[in-house]
């Protein structure tokens, strides 16, 4: 038995950074916020900002591969219904000429607005990526709990996201059960969407019914037995200097909306 | 001594199904004894634990006839929540009793405690305390959905063993172990049974049934062909026309006897057997 795994719980824990030791309902407070304010004000300068705070917390926490890939997504979804909703209605806007695409001039101010719209939509998603990146959801249930939440709601929510693990593990089971019987399931990226489509819908259902044995597993831990629960792991309180953080945030994000 | 489980004339049927998973059942069961229910798959074992737990008729619907008292009170008036504190129960599949929302196994362990809302430093405590008991301590940083199955069953074991219950129902406690393993588990089941706990156990390890049971229950198709004290119904060897299976060291007294060599009592563990053997040989000057 190690003796410092068990020390570790008799300690409230602590972040590995100066990011994670913050509060996490602080934490998605700020985060929240400058999302908001970056969401309401709209312009590419806000949208850079807050992309660039979220790498620079992406890179205190190692999490950057997993931060840019995912704005990646953020960036050719938004980047695509941008260029058809925000482009576009500005076609015939006077001023300068940005560039000439299949014959269409596109303005500046087509090329501006477009930007304004995708940089707005990348800082207002990465700050929230960047949150749910480097905070754990049981955390997050754990505050959620010491502010008065249920157990039986912060447990559906830990449930509910330990679905996402169980289904990629079952798939994941799957296919190779499918592999070894002989079926492809290795190649292309067309090819794995067309191995995958027709075990998708069962893996989905035979986790949804395995909710009944979870439900099972809790009733044998007494869940529900008593009003309080206790907690093996204890984070540690949100200090005077996560609440100023915070409030800091907040009102940096008001006072931005306020003057732009 | 009253019974602390009575299960009265006990009918019940599954929701869905036309065939009676229990039919017309009885038995007692009585503080700080060990008992075993056997029988072959699909003869209601499970069954008979869920209903002595309350998941019949709570969690699972479907009819129930007759009556069940629980600590005097009827199974159906029994308030869920309470009985689980009351009653612990190990299921039969380790994998779906791991609750999948804690990320090591001395968590895991401790899921119940917190759920009872118990002090923080008594519950590291308890789960150390039990860790040690069933040999799992090496394991309390592994995450729990990535252990094997007889490490997922002692560790299931012992999250409901870390609860304390009066009364613990286990279902097939050892259908992932070895035979070391096996016998381990059965040492604590004992261990419990010395602690003034009762102890009910479904399982087909009839050797290992043998040798930690006070009482027997045998069940086929729902109905219970023989209950009794071990000797009493492990010692009939007719029983195994019904398909049930007894201790080799009965078959083995019953081949002897066919040869002519009766022993003076039927032996129900190898070391009973060695001993009979041999006062047989000392009578006889061999």
């Amino acid at each position: 038995m190690d003796s410092k795994f068990i020390q570790q719980f008799y300690q409230d824990k602590r972040g590995e950074t100066w990011w994670q030791d913050i509060d996490p309902l602080c934490r998605f407070i700020m985060c929240l916020s400058l999302s908001v304010a970056t969401f309401t004000i709209g312009s590419w300068q806000m949208g850079l900002c807050a992309v660039i705070f979220g790498f620079i917390i992406a890179g205190c926490t190692k999490k950057v591969k997993f931060y840019m890939g995912m704005l990646l997504l953020v960036f050719i979804s938004a980047g695509i219904l941008g260029a058809i909703v925000r482009i576009p209605p500005h076609l015939n806007d006077g001023g300068a000429i940005a560039f000439t695409i299949f014959g269409v001039s596109v303005p500046m101010s087509a090329l501006m607005n477009y930007l304004d719209y995708l940089l707005m939509m990348e800082g207002f998603a990465g700050l929230l990526i960047v949150y749910f990146l480097t905070t754990e959801m049981r955390d997050i249930c754990y505050c959620l709990e010491r502010k008065g939440m249920s157990p039986k709601g912060t447990f559906l929510v830990l449930v509910a996201f330990s679905m996402i693990t169980s289904i990629q593990q079952k798939l994941s089971n799957v296919r190779e059960s499918q592999s070894a019987r002989g079926i492809e399931m290795e190649g292309n990226f067309g090819v794995k969407v067309k191995t995958i489509i027709p075990i998708l819908f069962p893996v989905i259902i035979s986790s949804v019914t395995s909710v009944e044995e979870r439900t099972l597993a809790m009733n044998a831990r007494a869940f529900g037995a008593s009003r309080h629960n206790s907690h093996l792991r204890n984070l540690k309180k949100a200090g005077a200097l996560d609440i100023g953080l915070m409030w800091i945030c907040v009102a940096v994000s008001v006072l931005l909306i306020v003057l732009f | 001594m009253e019974p602390i489980i009575e299960v009265k004339n006990v009918s019940y049927q599954y929701p869905l199904t036309d065939k009676l998973a229990l039919d017309n059942v009885s038995c007692k069961f009585k503080q700080g004894k060990c008992y075993g229910i056997v029988g072959a798959n699909a003869g209601g074992k499970t069954t008979l634990c869920n209903l002595i737990r309350g998941l019949v008729p709570h969690f699972y619907a479907g009819e129930l006839k007759g009556d069940a008292f629980i600590f005097g009170k009827d199974v159906r008036e029994w308030d869920e929540m309470k009985l689980s504190v009351k009653i612990g129960y190990v299921f039969q599949d380790p994998f779906a009793q791991i609750s999948g929302v804690k990320q090591t196994v001395f968590e895991e362990i401790g899921i119940g405690l917190e759920n009872l809302g118990i002090e923080h430093d008594a519950m590291i405590k308890k789960i150390i305390k039990i860790a040690g008991l069933l040999k799992i301590d090496y394991l309390f940083e592994r995450n729990p959905m990535k252990l094997s199955g007889g490490q997922c069953q002692r560790v299931a074991f012992a999250s409901v063993l870390v609860l304390d219950s009066d009364i613990i129902v286990i279902d097939e406690p050892t259908s992932q172990l070895d035979p070391e393993g096996s016998k381990e588990v059965f040492d604590i089941v004992k261990q419990l049974k010395e602690n003034g706990k009762t102890v009910i156990i479904a399982e087909h390890k009839i050797d290992l049934l043998a040798r930690y049971c006070d009482e027997i229950i045998t069940m086929k198709e729902g109905k219970i062909i023989a209950s009794g004290t071990t000797k009493e119904v492990l010692g009939n060897i007719a029983l195994m026309e019904q398909g049930i299976t007894v201790p080799q060291t009965v078959r083995l007294a019953d081949k002897l006897k066919r040869e002519g060599i009766v022993l003076p009592d039927i032996p129900l563990t190898r070391e009973e057997a060695i001993s009979l053997l041999k006062e047989r040989g000392e009578r006889h000057g061999n």
